[in-house]
């Protein structure tokens, strides 16, 4: 199984150098590529079917308990097969369908890259590496949303889109952590599964379900975080058909499937996921019935029809499973082929709004036939697929028993009616009625694209007609993996005249009023602030007003505002020292004063003088040059205490960088700072900071440490330094090597000063 | 001399003052300069490889200086930590001096810019090695007298008055450093950092230490460009080349870094709940206030240089949080961080060969006409912002893991929080200067396709491809840096080992 993946990743990164070079060789060896890997996993159908689960575990780190472990079982091999076969499918159309695009190869190449990723997710059995899959979906739909770059409105939802996922991302990650964490089981699913009871006594386990379904819910596109989705329509059609109906959007109902023996205990589960997917279902619903652009309308049946997978596993039990793999299928495949359908219709007539659109059923035979079998489908009408997935739901809520199903069925009803509706749109409007489209010359797409939607719609109206030989054998066991229990799923396609029935009828009934109704519906106007994509926009502004307004503070560009904020984040540190460790205000050592040498004081009054001096300057040379006058004060003072050589030392490295310094300063505009109350506010800084620092001194002052090195050095320096002065000893032997240091120091100094006096400004350069 | 006898340490320093020796007496002939610059850049490499397979397979490297016994004399110590340090530095230096040698002016580099720049990498080396807390000062004051130097030349109004901020707070930090020396030395008689180790955690009076612990981490912590005391590094940053932006924005926030987590372990470790809870709130404010600091900007090298701010918060946060796993995921994330923050500001170089701009604004379409640029960009910039499975991630994932096992949920709900921001932030450099159409495009501004971007410019491309190698090899590949970091930390965490190493060698 890892072979098949890497393989697919390098065949995308060949594609990326070759496919637009050599079209006519890179097609049929691709197809034939994926036709390989389709039979790869194929040939697993019969030990799944029989319930055998295939595990293949690859070492990848060993340090964080992290691999690549893959697991067929009946669920990964539905998702694998949807993943491969639509991959093929989709493939073939776009080979037409993006024909003139000048970045075909780039396009072919993330298209298999999600597809390689979208596998490793449904493949993995380690909860890393099926985040790492997660997130290269996530990515790979970035790019591909962002494909048509040069428009505006492609790259905001391109940023959208990955900002929304790779946050549900992270909190995902911290939910797979939290599992770990309680569990122990080294990210194993197959362990991981198995003990619920351990993420129980954890005292994680409401956490890890919050964090889960954050990630799930970003990726499915649910309420609130439904928003991307519509917009990742900027994609190119396949795409859409292929990312955000059929495969990737499904990813977060894919992870609640796989850990729903984990929590299906568990009433938050239920109720989060429940309530989560009945209102999205809802909204999508309404959203799909105001809008006129077909990718749109589809956009938000998508997002409908997510949040009816999530409503019912959040409902709980084996006929809510069922029902739920039975839809997703159906799903799949009346959306797949109504989005490569409104890509040939959008590529043949140049407009995929509904209100522009006629006459398709005799301009486009083929491709209307697709729309109008997957329009029953979704529609819900006998004999298709879609018919066999909602009376499921219906039976499914009808019979569950749990608190919520009644208003879940009542809101699924309208749902459903809004579907009918939204579908008795596209198939008169777009189909039949005769409009503006009647006399023009509109050709059928090529058969690369006409094909693909009609067969997936083929596919729905078969397993419509016969659902126990042509998905049952499957779904079932995919189902079985969902609540870990025998399978128990039994399709037909006609079920009696009960109360179910009935219900679809009236639902039926009801979507056909709505669409008589339409038009006064869809004038309801709203507020700008229903519309969560207004969210999204005042969260990134605010996110950016407040991040120039920190920066404004903490950067304005003033360098005495910066020594500030480091003297008074000091300040309140040593504060914080001195008050806690109960070292409060010392008295002055004593002897402080003995022994005072008159040319100590002058040392002293000089450093003094200086620096009131410094207060009342303006311009920054003279600023540096009083400086100086401190500088060889200091190194005035080391002359006393016999070490003349660090005295030398220090008037040298004092002149040199004067010297730099000037030389720089006088290449700068002048002073600003003009204004006295701006220079006083910064006083109590500098008092507060010459005190704190004076304390610290006396405090310090007091310890007396007979120091083992003094002793050292003092005893060895003529024995084994052979020099009378200590001081030069260390220097020059002790610790030469800072003194090696100090010299370099000196002489880069130097370079500086010449490089800045030679220097010719380029101006060339910026 | 046992200095003949341990070769290992001394080399990569020797290597590096021989080439900077060399550069000046030939002072005049620049282009031989380059040579000297480019063969030492490569002994480098080797010595520091050498120097790490010796500490990997023998334990603890250790010279006393002068063959003065520790710990009289001055200690050069390469533990793993050092040695890794020391390597990824050789890696950047290669990098950059290969870069240098078709991006720097012939006018800077008649004008010393070699020597420094070797000087520097010198100052980095020693830093890490040393086992000395004056002799880290000196070789701070090597390191900081460099950068200035390369900050300057090029006489540009921008690159002084970036100078200015840099030298007054990188003065100023090193007057905390040597107070807080002096305080140490005062309050123990020792300078030594392993003999240090013992007498901090013998001392009868945790509270005075206290105060030489809050000299020392605002000292390091403007080194390291720590929330608040960061500014001089978005200031200064963005104004000299992009070969010595690199350089810095590689290595000198780390060596603060470095520094700290020196400090934070061998010596500050005897009251763990306030200083390294200190720590963890300072780790939150530098991510979070980096971050923002960089979605408030508009320029490519601004942006990246506050990302440097916000990464150093993950970095510290490892150390904080103080778990072997934690401090792992904080060696694990600088590696990374050096290879990729380096790269991308050589990318940012590159970009501007081909418009003469760092501004986003007047920046674009370099997707359409420079795919290999692209793909260059994309993987340093989204393994920063963490995506998986690229290196960033693993950094990121490592230390959510350890936040999360020491119950540390908030500083974990803010480094995830940040990890998002960091890709908004990306994310907006991708759209605006891949994607979006360049606004002089139409006009035909640009000088160069593809292939004439690399005929002319290859140097640059060809180091960018040698850090990228580099960052695939840890994103497909983290294993072995994991594993090594994991040890790393396990010997950080027992001070003992390295006391043992460096007061019991006495004898030789």
């Amino acid at each position: 199984m890892l072979f098949s993946l890497l393989s697919i990743f390098l065949a995308g990164l060949l594609a990326a150098f070759f496919y637009r070079r050599y079209p006519k060789v890179a097609l049929p060896v691709l197809s034939l590529f994926l036709l390989g890997i389709i039979a790869y996993f194929a040939r697993f159908t019969a030990p799944v079917l029989q319930g055998e689960v295939l595990i293949q575990e690859v070492p990848w780190i060993n340090a964080l308990d992290i691999h690549f472990t893959f697991l067929l079982d009946g669920l990964s091999l539905f998702f694998a097969l949807l993943i491969t076969v639509f991959g093929l499918l989709i493939l073939l159309y776009s080979s037409k369908y993006m024909e003139h695009s000048a970045q075909r190869g780039r396009f072919v190449s993330y298209l298999l890259l999600f597809m390689g990723s979208m596998l490793g997710v449904v493949l993995s059995a380690n909860l890393i590496s099926l985040f790492v899959f997660w997130e290269l979906t996530s990515f790979s739909s970035f790019l591909l949303i962002g494909f048509n770059h040069r428009q505006e409105a492609s790259r905001r939802a391109a940023r959208q889109a990955l900002l929304i996922t790779s946050g549900g991302g992270l909190a995902l990650m911290a939910g797979f952590i939290f599992l770990e964490i309680a569990t122990g089981s080294g990210y194993q699913l197959t362990e991981l599964l198995t003990r619920p009871e351990a993420v129980a006594d954890s005292g994680l386990r409401t956490a890890a379900i919050i964090l889960i379904a954050i990630g799930a819910i970003s990726k499915s596109a649910q309420f609130p975080l439904h928003f991307w989705l519509p917009n990742a329509m900027a994609a190119p059609t396949p795409v859409s058909a292929y990312l955000h109906a059929a495969t990737m959007v499904k990813a977060g109902v894919y992870l609640l499937f796989r850990l729903n023996p984990l929590f299906q205990e568990v009433a938050l589960w239920h109720h989060l996921l429940g309530i989560t997917g009945a209102l999205t279902m809802t909204l999508g619903a309404w959203k799909a019935f105001q809008e006129d652009d077909l990718k749109r309308i589809l956009a938000y049946t998508t997002v409908s029809a997510l949040g009816i997978l999530f409503m019912m596993v959040g409902l709980g039990g084996e006929a809510a499973v069922n029902a739920a793999m039975v839809y997703l299928m159906a799903h799949a495949l009346y959306k797949g082929a109504l989005f490569l359908a409104a890509g040939s219709i959008d590529h043949q007539t140049g407009s995929r709004r509904i209100s522009q659109l006629s006459d398709l059923m005799r301009k486009m035979p083929a491709t209307a036939a697709a729309v109008l079998l997957s329009a029953a489908s979704m529609a819900g009408v006998l004999p298709l697929l879609g018919f066999v997935g909602k009376e499921l739901l219906y039976d499914a809520l009808y019979h569950s028993g749990q608190e919520w199903s009644m208003i879940y069925l009542a809101l699924l009803f309208m749902a459903g009616a809004f579907f009918k509706a939204v579908s008795i749109d596209i198939v008169y409007n777009a189909l039949i009625r005769k409009g503006n489209l009647q006399d023009k010359t509109i050709r059928e797409a090529d058969v690369f694209m006409a094909f693909p939607p009609l067969l997936m719609a083929a596919v729905s109206l078969l397993a419509g007609i016969a659902p126990a030989l042509v998905v049952e054998p499957l779904l079932k066991w995919s189902a079985a993996d969902i609540y870990a229990a025998e399978p128990s799923m039994k399709l037909k396609l006609w079920h009696g005249f009960n109360r179910v029935f009935l219900l679809s009828v009236a639902t039926l009934l009801a979507g056909a009023g709505l669409y008589v109704l339409r038009d006064r519906l869809r004038q309801v106007s709203k507020p700008a602030w229903l519309d969560a994509d207004y969210w999204y926009d005042a969260v990134v502004s605010t996110t950016e007003t407040l991040a120039k307004a920190s920066t404004e503070i903490l950067q304005n560009g003033y360098l005495r505002n910066y020594i500030a904020t480091v003297i008074l984040a000091f300040s309140a540190l040593l504060i914080y020292a001195l008050v806690d460790g109960g070292l409060g205000l010392p008295r002055p050592p004593e002897g402080l004063f003995n022994g005072l040498q008159i040319y100590e004081l002058v040392i002293f009054a000089l450093v003094v003088l200086a620096v009131v001096f410094l207060f009342n300057i303006r311009s920054r040379l003279i600023v540096t040059a009083t400086f100086g006058i401190i500088g060889y004060s200091i190194a005035l003072a080391y002359t006393l205490f016999s070490a003349p050589d660090v005295a030398i030392t220090q008037f040298l490295a004092e002149t040199l960088t004067l010297i730099l310094l000037i030389l720089i300063i006088h290449r700068l505009p002048p002073y600003t700072l003009r204004n006295t109350i701006t220079r006083i506010k910064y006083l109590p800084v500098a008092i507060l900071f010459g005190v704190l620092m004076t304390i610290t001194s006396w405090i310090i002052l007091e310890q007396d440490k007979d120091s083992a090195l003094q002793r050292y050095f003092l005893e060895k320096s003529i024995s084994e330094g052979k020099g009378q002065n200590a001081v030069n000893v260390i220097l020059v032997d002790f610790r030469a090597l800072d003194t090696l240091g100090e010299i370099t120091v000196l002489t880069v100094t130097m370079i500086g000063i010449i490089a800045l006096l030679a220097f010719q400004t380029d101006r060339a350069e910026l | 001399m046992s200095d003949i006898l341990t070769p290992f340490i001394l080399l990569p320093l020797w290597v590096l003052l021989i080439a900077f020796i060399f550069c000046i007496l030939f002072w005049k002939y620049a282009k031989v300069q380059a040579v000297i610059a480019l063969t030492s850049a490569a002994g480098y490499l080797l010595s520091a490889v050498w120097l790490f397979l010796a500490v990997y397979q023998d334990g603890i490297q250790v010279v006393q200086i002068g063959n003065w016994p520790a710990p009289y004399g001055i200690t050069l110590v390469a533990d793993l930590f050092a040695s890794i340090m020391v390597l990824i530095s050789a890696v950047i230096a290669f990098a950059i001096i290969l870069y240098s040698l078709q991006d720097i002016s012939a006018e800077r580099k008649r004008n010393g810019f070699y020597p420094v720049l070797l000087v520097m990498v010198f100052g980095v080396c020693g830093s890490f090695l040393t086992g000395d807390v004056f002799n880290l000062y000196v070789w701070f004051e090597v390191m900081l007298v460099a950068s200035f130097v390369l900050i300057v030349l090029g006489n540009r109004q921008g690159q002084l008055e970036g100078s200015v901020k840099y030298v007054t707070l990188s003065f100023i930090s090193s007057g905390f450093l040597l107070t807080g020396i002096a305080i140490l030395y005062k309050l123990t008689g020792t300078l030594n950092m392993a003999d240090l180790s013992e007498a901090i955690a013998q001392h009868p009076d945790p509270e005075l230490i206290n105060l030489a612990t809050v000299f020392f981490l605002v000292g390091f912590g403007i080194k390291a460009a720590l929330f608040p005391f960061f500014s001089w590094l978005p200031a200064s940053y963005p104004t000299p080349p992009i070969s010595v932006v690199g350089l810095m924005a590689g290595l000198l926030t780390k060596v603060g870094v470095y520094a700290l987590m020196r400090f934070f372990t061998l010596l500050f470790t005897y009251d763990l709940p306030s200083t390294h809870s200190l720590l963890l709130v300072l780790a939150g404010l530098t991510m979070f206030f980096g971050v923002l600091g960089a979605l408030a900007q508009r320029d490519f090298k601004k942006i990246l240089s506050f990302h440097i701010v916000s990464q150093i918060g993950y970095m510290i946060m490892g150390l904080a949080l103080f778990t072997p796993l934690a401090i792992a995921g904080s060696i694990f994330y600088i590696v990374h961080h050096i290879l990729v923050k380096t790269n991308l500001f050589l990318i940012s170089g590159i970009v501007k060969v081909t418009q003469g701009h760092y501004l986003l604004s007047k920046l674009g379409g370099v997707y359409d006409r420079y795919p290999y640029l692209t793909l260059l960009f994309a993987i340093s910039a989204f393994s920063l912002a963490g995506i998986p499975p690229l290196s960033g991630f693993w950094g990121k994932f490592i230390l959510a893991k350890a936040g999360l096992e020491a119950n540390r949920y908030f500083i974990v709900a803010v480094s995830l929080l940040v990890g998002l921001l960091t890709l908004f932030s990306m994310s907006k450099i991708w759209v605006s200067v891949f994607w979006s159409s360049a606004p002089g495009e139409a006009k035909g501004e640009f000088k160069y396709d593809s292939r004439t971007l690399f005929k002319s410019h290859y140097l640059l491309i060809l180091s960018s491809v040698f850090l990228t190698l580099c960052t695939l090899v840890l994103s497909f590949y983290p294993e072995a840096l994991i594993a090594l970091s994991k040890r790393t930390a396990e010997q950080l965490l027992d001070p003992q080992i390295y006391i043992d190493a460096v007061l019991n060698n006495n004898n030789n």
